[in-house]
């Protein structure tokens, strides 16, 4: 287990180095100038060489790859063209919003997913499971923008009702941050329960049809302990592996999320950096994005072990 | 003899015209599969609204209507106004066309790229495979919405490179699951027999191997392409996506627009509506699909 850990972890070395490159051409190399964005609308040729000589924009693609990673390397992301601070401080200074979101998001997600996963599978081809795998596939089908936006103006028409729009940290006031946080939380979760609830009803339905199962039942236990205590265990490996692909879609939720909330997460700050053309910003917000994402999924990865024994790391 | 009978009875004799046998399959679909022929029909629609846009909308989309700005739905306006007069109906019409095209050609460009590099990847081996493979992971390390939005964010707004952006996100995982097929394909005996006949690679994987991927490509392709409308939508309306005018169910839901939608609550509701009935359609065909062609894929 401890060298699977540590392959996995050194195999994730190249991925983050390919990362940097990746993200770093993405946005030196494709057409587009950070200086004639932040320049009026007809900046002079001098202004426009001036200001790509302060930002460093003037020197080879190595040399400025080099100092970019060589920052990164030693915690220093780098400093916003705009504000001209450490981007890593406005990361800091947003990434509990989204953190908090993702995680009331992800609890929504199972709270509603997995009762409807098990009844569905329990009651396999009865009218509790049309209506849950309906209840799924509408889940996947609807888009986080659409909810958002209906969460949003529905509850302002019917009852004068609007999310309050003025941030408290949760440690604070924590009944203030609650108070803003369900709704945007309940809108990320919905998306991301859809398929978790089908995930959960395919992996149980499997577990159920195993020998270990019948002799659970044939012992005489109660129907209730079978499922939860027997089946459920081991129906929960498939839907963690999914949990991992889901964090992708928990982050993007975070995006759209708070655009319509006005939250000020990490998402808000990455749409700003992009509409901003901060490309420092952009750089190190995707660059997070992937680290989050792929740390979360070898820890998805090893979790297995925990849940399923039998599973084994060579 | 029990053979020969049923040679007989699949013989050309009793074989229906093609037209004939296609009805009965799609017939035969519909019977096993209610919920996907639904899906497929609601897909089927999008495509004949898309096709006849100009016979169904009533009005131009991008052209303001005097006096009626904000009218709520009526027959005249089926789905109302917006905020600037233009038939929402009509925008939602042509708006069919845009998440046509962008979704198909993301699709076919996305999933054909990744399908070229996994026939290489799975048929070359050795570094070729090492270094797709490390590639494909760098690709995956990235959620499909932000890497679209970093590739928007630089090559700037347009249907062009929406359309590019939301297909490099379906390039890795149409790659790897390719290369599977190839890998497992290669070690079979007619791969063995086509080389032993003096076959060259590049004929052994477009006509050999490449057959083989079709249903898991076909299965791939009907999840890319509802993921692709929905990726549209999400760039439009983070106003990195399609510019207006240009009428797409995504950017509809976005802009100035959002702050009418209180007191006008159709301009947030069709648009969406149109989106997640389509989405749908899409997911409940591809379902089928996907059992009727690859169920080793069955979720």
């Amino acid at each position: 287990m401890q060298r699977y850990v540590l392959r996995r972890a050194l195999n994730m070395l190249p991925v983050l180095f390919g990362l940097t490159v990746a993200v770093f051409l993405v946005m030196r190399v494709i057409p587009g100038d950070a200086a004639s964005a932040m320049l009026d609308e007809s900046p002079t040729a001098a202004a426009k060489e001036e200001l790509r000589r302060q930002l460093g924009l003037d020197r080879p693609l190595a040399e400025q790859y080099l100092t970019w990673v060589g920052g990164v390397l030693h915690g220093d992301l780098g400093t916003s063209f705009w504000t001209n601070r450490p981007v890593s401080g406005e990361i800091r200074r947003t990434a509990p919003v989204t953190i908090e979101l993702a995680l009331l998001a992800s609890l929504a997600a199972l709270v509603v997913a997995l009762p409807i996963g098990i009844l569905s599978a329990v009651k396999q081809d009865t009218v509790w499971d049309y209506l849950g795998r309906s209840v799924s596939i509408i889940a996947l089908s609807v888009p986080s923008f659409w909810l958002g936006t209906l969460a949003v103006v529905l509850p302002a028409i019917w009852f004068k009702w609007v999310p309050p729009v003025t941030y408290q940290p949760l440690w604070e006031h924590p009944r203030q941050n609650l108070a803003q946080f369900w709704l945007p939380a309940l809108v990320i979760g919905a998306g991301s329960s859809g398929a978790m609830m089908r995930m959960t009803r395919s992996a149980l339905l499997e577990v159920l049809r195993q020998d270990y199962i019948r002799t659970a039942r044939a012992k005489g236990l109660a129907p209730r302990s079978v499922i939860l205590r027997h089946a459920l265990k081991n129906a929960m490996v498939p839907v963690i592996t999914m949990f991992g692909a889901l964090v992708g879609g928990l982050l993007t939720g975070a995006v759209i999320t708070e655009t319509i909330f006005n939250l000020p997460g990490f998402g808000s700050l990455t749409i700003n950096a992009i509409s901003q053309r901060d490309y420092p910003q952009i750089q190190a917000n995707v660059l997070m994005f992937g680290l989050v994402y792929t740390v979360i999924n070898l820890l998805v990865d090893l979790s297995y072990a925990m849940l399923n024994p039998r599973i084994r790391y060579g | 003899m029990a053979e020969l009978t049923a040679l007989q009875v699949a013989g050309p004799a009793h074989t229906p015209a093609l037209p004939g046998r296609a009805l009965g399959g799609v017939l035969r679909f519909v019977r096993r599969k209610p919920f996907g022929a639904a899906g497929g029909a609601i897909v089927l629609a999008l495509i004949i609204v898309a096709a006849l846009a100009p016979l169904i909308a009533p009005y131009d989309p991008q052209q303001s209507i005097r006096g009626a700005r904000l009218l709520s739905p009526r027959p005249a306006h089926p789905m109302g106004t917006d905020n600037i007069g233009r038939d929402l109906f009509s925008r939602i019409v042509y708006g069919a066309r845009i998440s046509l095209y962008v979704s198909v050609a993301a699709t076919v460009l996305g999933i054909g790229t990744g399908l070229l590099f996994g026939l290489l990847s799975g048929y070359a081996g050795g570094w070729v495979d090492n270094v797709i493979q490390r590639a494909m992971e760098v690709m995956l390390a990235f959620p499909g919405l932000i890497l679209a939005l970093a590739l928007v964010a630089m090559l700037g707004a347009s249907l062009r490179n929406v359309l590019i952006a939301i297909a490099v996100g379906a390039i890795p995982n149409a790659s790897r699951v390719v290369r599977g097929v190839v890998l497992s394909a290669r070690q079979e005996d007619y791969v063995t027999a086509a080389r032993l006949l003096g076959a060259s690679g590049a004929r052994i994987v477009f006509r050999h191997i490449l057959p083989n991927t079709m249903a898991p490509v076909i299965v791939l392709a009907s999840v890319s392409f509802g993921t692709a409308i929905v990726a549209e939508g999400s760039l439009s309306f983070l106003g990195l996506g399609i510019p207006p005018p240009t009428p797409s169910w995504g950017g509809m839901l976005s802009g100035p627009s959002r702050r009418f939608m209180t007191t006008s609550p159709w301009m947030a509701v069709f648009p969406g509506l149109a989106i997640s009935i389509v989405v749908f359609g899409v997911n409940a065909f591809g379902d089928a699909l996907r059992d009727v062609l690859d169920p080793r894929m069955r979720g």
